[in-house]
């Protein structure tokens, strides 16, 4: 047997060893975010800190600025003050693609994958960003590119076993159910080898058996993989099953953070999903 | 008259071994040769004879590092994965039995079969299995230890009862107590009359029943499909039918060892069909059930066809049917088969993963002759075998002649353990065996006696027929041969196989008995093929129910069940039937895991339909409680329609 396949299931576990060692220590971390676009404003003064080998969950009423603050960390919205400190280096300054090779993986709300493609290429096509090999070596077909190639391969499959996603490997994207498309758009975020995995709304428009699947996969990622969720879902239910910390924003700003039982609690948050009493 | 099988002439006989001296004595022989593949990360990993040697040992001395020693009971919850083989084999090796389960019984299923064998030690395959352990824990105190698999969804388990196979395994190389001569001293312990494995009858009478199979009545189970089929050392085999099934325990387990043969493991469940076709074996063992899945495949993938490959197939199916007969004329033998081989069937075959398949097999109950003649007009030589868990593998079609509506002839016995199979039928219509058989059921007394003594012949409750040429022909198990009111016999069972032959009928329940004046029947249909068919024409439908109920789709039954009563005396034929508005379940009770009906409480659930079907009603209303997979019940009300035969016609 080959042993090397074994070997890979270490190797994909790409979580920094000391994110998950010391938990005091924020992997990812906002630092008063303020964001406008002209004379409205997204966030102000936006703090939020990301601690390895956890579920954070940003939650929060339509237009409370969940998804311009993912867009704040994954570097596609510039903030007007304030920081973004991934590991502890200031990033604020550095483009999506940076942010993405450093290892902050982003799944959006609209599926990102190639629909005329298969699952397993699909995955592949999100290791492309590791590749070393060169086009001339690639042109050539060195040995180099053959090993780098095999390797991507077994980690493809490694992540479609991971999401249970070997009887579809060969079928084309485009033909999938909207559940399990969005299960391979988060199989291509894995592939990006990711510290942090930023994921806004995953579960929006699936049937409850889905949603179910999907939250699994999340909890394995956070507990096999040892990777830190950042997660903006409107499904409360879900949400407070399966997070350890959820941020509540509203208007901009974040009105409760804690731990989920806690934040379910706090009057102001009940204020501002079902309105004060009068 | 008493027919008695031929001797057995394959050399490879166990010669007194157990199976793993057998294990050991192949690894010996073919050390460096395939003995198991599985398929992982999408490729084919290979483990040679030594390989699984070395893990076998390894894990025997890891079993004996938790305390599991000769005697004690492993039972095993898992797919067919390579792991679960290892870890029997294992066991067998210290002296242990063995217990498998299918993994998708319930937590109370599960404890009844746990509490009984008096389990020492559970191998659950992952998470959804170690949680059906923990929901019952309490009322095991007998267990000690969890193995588990796979890790996932584990992490955080706080039980201590629970350990990694993995874990065994290093531990195992590490006992510093025992080493590999410890555990060859363990196997050359072992004799042929110790038992290795107990295996839980399906429970569609009752509680379940541990029969006790010996590594004798195992080899000799082993020995008469080999024999009989010339299974050809190394051919590969693909293990998918359940190890708590008897069959498997035969097949895979001691014929794997026997023959040898190279054991395939698919990558899961909804792979198996992808990698049926990229193993290609050439020996199989499937249930009618699986065959009938198999041929409805064919169907439905028809129905999607346009008009000219429709005709296509249908052309080429009744010439692969005309041309293999024996009587075949040289125009359909030799000048259209070979056109059809090269335009259609060919590529079915290959589609099926059946291209390489020399001993295709369907065990179980009957699989219904015109299933029997489609694959074979394929080209597939499916042959039936019969048997029951406790006499092993009794008759199979294994020479040329056949008949689908047989289940062949009596099997050669491995000569070096037990006297060749003796068999007739007794006064009332049952078969009786001399043979070699199971060890007893366990802590259960009173059912071994009622099998009776080998001297005497074992009863085995079939109703069958023995032809002059030693045919066995079965007709129903006996107790479940039915009378009328008006005392005309039929035989639900064919009737059922029969109709679920039609791709339109999942699952049949046949109706009638000393208090009725006619056969009806109840229907599940297929929610695939029909929701298929229904799309096609337009009907509207948004659940199970409602499909189930369209006027065409009950037309489509009614047609089917025309067809096969065409071939049952007048009164046996079907009256009237209801299509049910739910689908068979195993986990309300319905099916058993084997998916066997559950007659009594198919006939509780379903009362209100019963009584509208015998009381001449059009229709009536059904009251059906369903149970959620969290626990809830509902009552679910629906109007069903009752169709009858007479009126369809007109």
């Amino acid at each position: 047997m080959s042993v090397a396949v074994l070997g890979w299931t270490k190797l994909a576990s790409h979580a920094c060893a000391s994110d998950v060692a010391d938990p005091d220590r924020a992997v990812l971390e906002a630092r008063g975010l303020d964001l406008q676009f002209g004379a409205i404003t997204a966030l102000r003064s936006v703090d939020l800190k990301v601690y390895g080998k956890t579920i954070h969950s940003v939650i929060g009423p339509n237009g409370a600025g969940k998804s311009s603050l993912l867009n704040c960390l994954s570097g596609f919205y510039r903030p007007q003050a304030g920081a973004v400190i991934y590991r502890g280096e200031d990033i604020t300054r550095h483009a999506p693609h940076a942010r993405a090779r450093a290892g902050l993986a982003r799944t959006f709300q609209g599926i990102q994958t190639y629909q005329s493609m298969s699952v397993r290429d699909n995955i592949l096509a999100g290791l492309h960003v590791h590749m070393r090999t060169g086009l001339w070596s690639g042109l050539v077909y060195w040995t180099g590119v053959r090993a780098e190639e095999q390797r991507f391969k077994w980690e493809a499959e490694e992540i479609i076993e991971f999401l249970e996603l070997e009887e579809l490997r060969h079928s084309l994207v485009g033909s999938l159910s909207y559940g399990l498309r969005k299960r391979v758009d988060l199989g291509r975020a894995l592939a990006l080898r990711p510290n942090v995995l930023i994921t806004d709304e995953p579960m929006a428009g699936m049937s409850a058996d889905e949603k179910g699947d999907l939250a699994r996969f999340i909890l394995d990622i956070r507990d096999g993989r040892n990777i830190p969720i950042v997660l903006v879902e409107h499904d409360m239910e879900v949400v407070m099953d399966i997070s350890d910390t959820v941020t509540v924003m509203d208007w901009g700003r974040v009105i409760a953070s804690g731990p989920p039982q806690q934040v379910r609690n706090d009057p102001t948050v009940v204020a501002a999903y079902l309105g004060k009493p009068r | 008259m008493t027919f008695t099988a031929p001797p057995g002439t394959d050399i490879r006989t166990a010669k007194g071994r157990t199976l793993p001296q057998l294990l050991c004595d192949r690894a010996r022989e073919h050390a460096q040769k395939e003995c198991m593949r599985e398929k992982k990360y999408g490729v084919w990993l290979t483990y040679t004879w030594e390989d699984v040697l070395d893990r076998i040992y390894a894990t025997a001395r890891g079993l004996a590092l938790l305390g599991f020693t000769r005697g004690d009971v492993l039972a095993i919850l898992s797919e067919n994965i390579v792991e679960s083989f290892w870890v029997e084999y294992a066991a067998l090796a210290i002296g242990a039995r063995v217990v498998c389960a299918y993994p998708d019984l319930t937590s109370q299923e599960l404890r009844y079969i746990l509490d009984h064998s008096q389990a020492k030690l559970l191998l659950a395959e992952d998470q959804e299995q170690v949680d059906k352990y923990l929901m019952i824990k309490k009322h095991l105190p007998g267990l000690k230890k969890v193995l588990y698999i796979d890790p996932r969804g584990l992490w955080h388990y706080q039980h201590p009862e629970l350990v990694a196979y993995t874990d065994v395994i290093k531990a195992g190389k590490k006992n510093p107590a025992t080493d590999r001569q410890w555990v060859d001293q363990e196997i050359a312990q072992g004799s042929q009359d110790d038992v290795a494995s107990i295996c839980y009858t399906s429970g569609t009478t009752g509680v379940p029943k541990g029969a006790m199979l010996s590594h004798r009545f195992l080899l000799d189970g082993a020995y008469r499909i080999m024999a009989a089929h010339r299974v050809s050392p190394h051919a590969a085999y693909l293990s998918y039918i359940s190890p708590a099934w008897a069959a498997e325990q035969l097949m895979g387990f001691a014929l794997g060892l026997l023959s040898p043969l190279v054991i395939n493991f698919a990558e899961k469940p909804e792979t198996v069909r992808r990698d049926l076709r990229e193993v290609g074996p050439e020996y199989l063992l499937f249930t009618p059930r699986q065959w009938e899945m198999l041929a409805s495949d064919v169907q439905a993938h028809m129905l999607d066809a346009g008009f000219l490959r429709q005709a296509l197939y249908r052309w080429a199916v009744s010439v692969g049917t005309a041309g293999r007969k024996k009587d075949a004329s040289f125009l359909n033998r030799d000048v259209l088969l070979p056109l059809a081989e090269l335009l259609v069937l060919r590529h079915i075959r290959d589609n099926l993963g059946l291209s390489n398949t020399t001993v295709p097999l369907s065990g179980g109950s009957g699989l219904s002759p015109q299933l029997f003649e489609l694959f074979h007009a394929f080209g597939v030589p499916l042959r039936n075998v019969y048997g029951t868990t406790e006499l092993g593998l009794l008759s199979s079609h294994w020479n040329n002649d056949f008949d689908p509506a047989t289940m062949g002839q009596f099997l050669p016995s491995d000569p070096t353990i037990g006297r060749p199979i003796e068999g007739w039928v007794d006064e009332l219509g049952q078969l009786r065996v001399r043979c070699c058989a199971f060890s007893g059921y366990l802590k259960n007394e009173a059912a071994t006696a009622e099998l009776g003594r080998c001297e005497d012949g074992y009863k085995t409750g079939d109703a069958v027929r023995l032809d002059e040429s030693g045919q066995l022909i079965f007709l129903d198990r006996l107790k479940d041969l039915r009378r009328l009111r008006n005392g005309h016999a039929f035989p639900p069972q064919f009737i059922e196989n029969s109709l679920r032959a039609s791709p339109f009928i999942k699952d049949v329940m046949v109706l009638g008995d000393k208090q009725s004046d006619y056969v009806a029947a109840l229907i599940n249909v297929d929610p695939q093929i029909c929701g298929r068919f229904a799309e096609r024409r337009g009907l509207a439908f948004g659940t199970f129910t409602e499909l189930s109920q369209l006027p065409e789709v009950r037309a489509q039954v009614g047609e089917a069940i025309r067809s096969v009563n065409r071939r049952l005396d007048a009164a046996a034929r079907i009256t009237a039937f209801a299509t049910l508005p739910k689908e068979l379940d195993a986990d309300e009770a319905e099916l058993t895991r084997s998916r066997k009906l559950r007659r009594e409480q198919i006939a509780n659930r379903y009362q209100d339909i019963i009584v509208a079907i015998y009381t001449g009603q059009e229709s009536c209303n059904a009251n059906i409680k369903v149970r959620y997979e969290d626990g809830r019940e509902m009552l679910m009300t629906t109007r069903v329609p009752i169709d009858r035969l007479a009126e369809l016609h007109q």
